[in-house]
């Protein structure tokens, strides 16, 4: 056996030009669908996981792909707002706990989560540097976006201007960086986060300024006994600072402050099951479970890939014809080899086992190209979900 | 020789792609409520706490005497309110800081959400809007709910049924003696001011008292001194109301009611030239060594007192 499989070897190595362009052929037929593959795999696994791991979101009516991506991965979405109340009014029950999420902005590009302390408990991040954003004007910086942007605990961190060229929309705030937490390789480690209180400042509902009575008269418009109305040239403030931060206030009434969506995390299964039909029943809000609807989605990816899959099959397959054909055309050009060994006394089989050896070893090291190939492209891939 | 080194890389490089390519998950443990114990910050909240949960379970955040429209929670004070496992506060008209600090909404328990929509009172309240935006008052709503015995009553069955929900299932300490008798005892004192004051208006320089005299039927004026505690002269329209209201003999109590912080100086002016003695009424607001209910009692108590004829 090993007389053939040095023959074999040496036959192959006198070759290189045709095995070298034999196991590239059958090695990139082998990369594609097992690296789709790998792919594939690790994005169920991750988006499953980050489903399975938050048990129910409420929103408002609509889309529920838009409001359950726009939830668990921060995707942008036109997604109607829901009023504040509807949180205090749910968390009256009890029985679950409501995290009000607000996603409506941005700062250099990373979506600013504002929420509340409970989701930063719900999903276990942990300060590396500073602390939790409790505050107005505050922010924690999720890992990527602390590494990206060279920021840390004291710096500052302007929001994304909405509307660059209409005056009346409220300014950039400069936010102070309060914290940056541990990376956890979730959508989490490219946001940044707040406090909600801190996102009606940027929808401009809340804002501050130096008290009304005492205002440049300059600025008012009108003034009667009880009340004056100021021009819209007073200048807000676009930094909540230690010195001004009594001052901050809201416009309008509260109960109707804006959320995108809230997470409901129920102390039991029921509680979570009788919480779904009473939302969706009542009919002003819909309830949804992120498994269901990832299910759902990566349903119909899965059908594309299974698609995609057939046609690498038939390149595969196609691939392997061809490679027989080389073979099968060495095998001719070999005559004369062959005929020499049956002359010289080998058995007959041997001309098979040549060929059928120098065959597996293309495929072995094709193989093994292909798999190191693969692990190569994984590891150098960006993290897609953490940036969904 | 070659071509097997060659092959020897290619496996090496297999076996390393085949490694863990990526850290899964910090699988860091959630933060974990250690601290049973209801964080307050102001008298109300302290008194309801305590009857609920036991004094034990009590945890004072804001300092004593700390003025509840001004103070501001430090980092400290906030850390120990989002680890409590719960915090009760009076809302947003009493604790404006409520409206700036990122406190838990599943474990907070405002007590102004106990006090129906029309109970609210408002008075010299300031509107202003800002260009075409909606309007705003500024102000206007009186905070001292607690003051009163029935929005009282009703905060304490609020702040009762949500703090033993939340609580339940850590050790109980018996609570101090019963809540509604001691509300009771505050009611008859009330009362019992109103009889002595027998249709004579109490005049104060604060707002602060306007639920318990709407409660008890107590004519209220409030001249809105206001005094910077530097023995300078206060704003000139409240010194004239005061003086024309001073002058209306048989109309009031002949005392100058000081819910707020009782200035010496003003005090002893309005003595010699108005007639009127000033008194001292602690609203039990801030936290203190004795809890709420045991000052607006004795505030109560002194004050009908002092206007009682001798």
């Amino acid at each position: 056996m090993s007389g053939i499989l040095f023959l074999a070897w040496r036959h192959a190595a006198a070759h290189r030009a045709r095995t070298s362009i034999l196991i590239a052929c059958v090695a990139l037929a082998l990369w594609v669908p097992w690296t789709a593959g790998a792919l594939a795999g690790q994005y169920d696994q991750a988006l499953r996981a980050r489903a399975d791991q938050t048990p129910l979101i409420i929103g408002a009516p609509g889309n529920r792909y838009d409001l359950t991506l726009a939830a668990l991965y921060f995707r942008p979405s036109q997604l109607e707002t829901v009023p504040y109340q509807e949180l205090e009014r749910l968390q009256e029950g009890g029985k679950v706990t409501f995290v009000p999420l607000h996603m409506r902005f941005t700062a250099r590009g990373n979506p600013i989560v504002a929420t509340s302390i409970e989701y930063v408990e719900f999903r276990g991040l942990q300060p590396v540097a500073g602390r939790h954003a409790l505050r107005l004007g505050e922010v924690a910086l999720g890992a990527e976006v602390a590494l990206a942007l060279g920021l840390r605990p004291g710096d500052a961190l302007l929001s994304d201007p909405t509307e660059l060229y209409d005056i009346s929309r409220p300014p950039a705030l400069k936010m102070r960086v309060a914290g940056v937490y541990r990376a956890t390789g979730t959508p989490d480690d490219g946001a940044v986060f707040c406090d909600v209180r801190t996102a009606w400042v940027l929808e401009g509902i809340a804002h501050g300024h130096a008290p009304a009575e005492g205002i440049d008269e300059s600025l008012v418009l009108s003034r009667a006994e009880d009340s004056v109305a100021v021009s819209g040239a007073l200048m807000e403030y676009a930094e909540v600072t230690e010195e001004n931060e009594d001052t901050f206030h809201y416009h309008g009434d509260t109960a109707l402050l804006p959320l995108s969506a809230m997470l409901a995390i129920p102390a039991s299964r029921k509680d979570g099951t009788l919480l779904k039909s009473a939302v969706n029943a009542a009919g002003d809000l819909q309830a949804v479970t992120p498994t269901a609807v990832i299910s759902d989605l990566l349903g119909v990816v899965f059908r594309i890939k299974a698609f995609f899959d057939l046609v690498g099959g038939f390149l595969l397959g196609t691939t392997a014809l061809l490679v027989s054909v080389v073979f099968l055309l060495s095998s001719r050009l070999r005559t004369a080899e062959l005929r020499t060994l049956d002359r010289i006394g080998a058995p007959r089989r041997v001309g098979g086992g040549l060929i059928g050896l120098e065959a597996v070893l293309v495929l072995l090291v094709a193989g093994a190209l292909a798999g190191g190939a693969t692990a190569a492209t994984l590891r150098l891939l960006p993290d897609l979900v953490s940036t969904f | 020789m070659g071509t097997a080194r060659t092959l020897l890389h290619l496996s090496a490089l297999v076996l390393a792609g085949c490694a863990d390519q990526q850290g899964s998950a910090d699988d860091a443990p959630k933060s974990s409520l250690s601290r049973q114990v209801v964080a307050v910050t102001s008298g109300p909240a302290e008194l309801l706490a305590a009857a609920s949960v036991g004094q034990a379970r009590v945890d004072r955040v804001a300092p004593d005497g700390a003025p509840l429209d001004r103070w501001r929670p430090d980092d400290q004070a906030l850390d120990a309110m989002i680890s409590a496992q719960r915090v009760l506060v009076l809302g947003d008209e009493a604790e404006p800081w409520l409206q700036r600090a990122g406190l838990p909404p599943s474990r907070t328990t405002r007590l102004e959400a106990a006090v129906p929509e029309g109970r609210w009172i408002e008075v010299g309240s300031f509107t202003h809007t800002h260009g075409g935006g909606e309007s705003h008052t500024h102000g206007g709503v009186v905070a001292e709910t607690w003051t009163d015995p029935d929005l009282l009553r009703a905060m304490a069955r609020r702040s009762d049924e949500q703090l033993r929900r939340a609580l339940e299932g850590g050790e109980a300490a018996p609570p101090p003696a019963g809540l509604e008798g001691r509300i009771d005892a505050y009611a008859a004192e009330l009362k019992a001011l109103a009889a002595t004051l027998d249709g004579r208006a109490l005049i104060a320089t604060h707002h602060g008292m306007e639920y318990l005299c709407r409660w008890a039927g107590i004519r209220l004026e409030v001249t809105e001194l206001e005094l910077d505690g530097s023995g300078a002269p206060p704003n000139d329209a409240a010194v004239r109301e005061l003086a024309e209201l001073a002058g209306l003999e048989g109309a009031h109590a002949g005392v100058l009611v000081w819910p707020g912080r009782l200035d010496p100086t003003f005090a002893e002016m309005a003595q010699q030239e108005l007639g009127l003695r000033s008194l001292d009424f602690d609203l039990g607001g801030t936290l203190s060594d004795r809890d709420t209910l045991t000052r607006l009692t004795r505030s109560a108590a002194s004050l009908r007192a002092a206007i009682e004829p001798e």
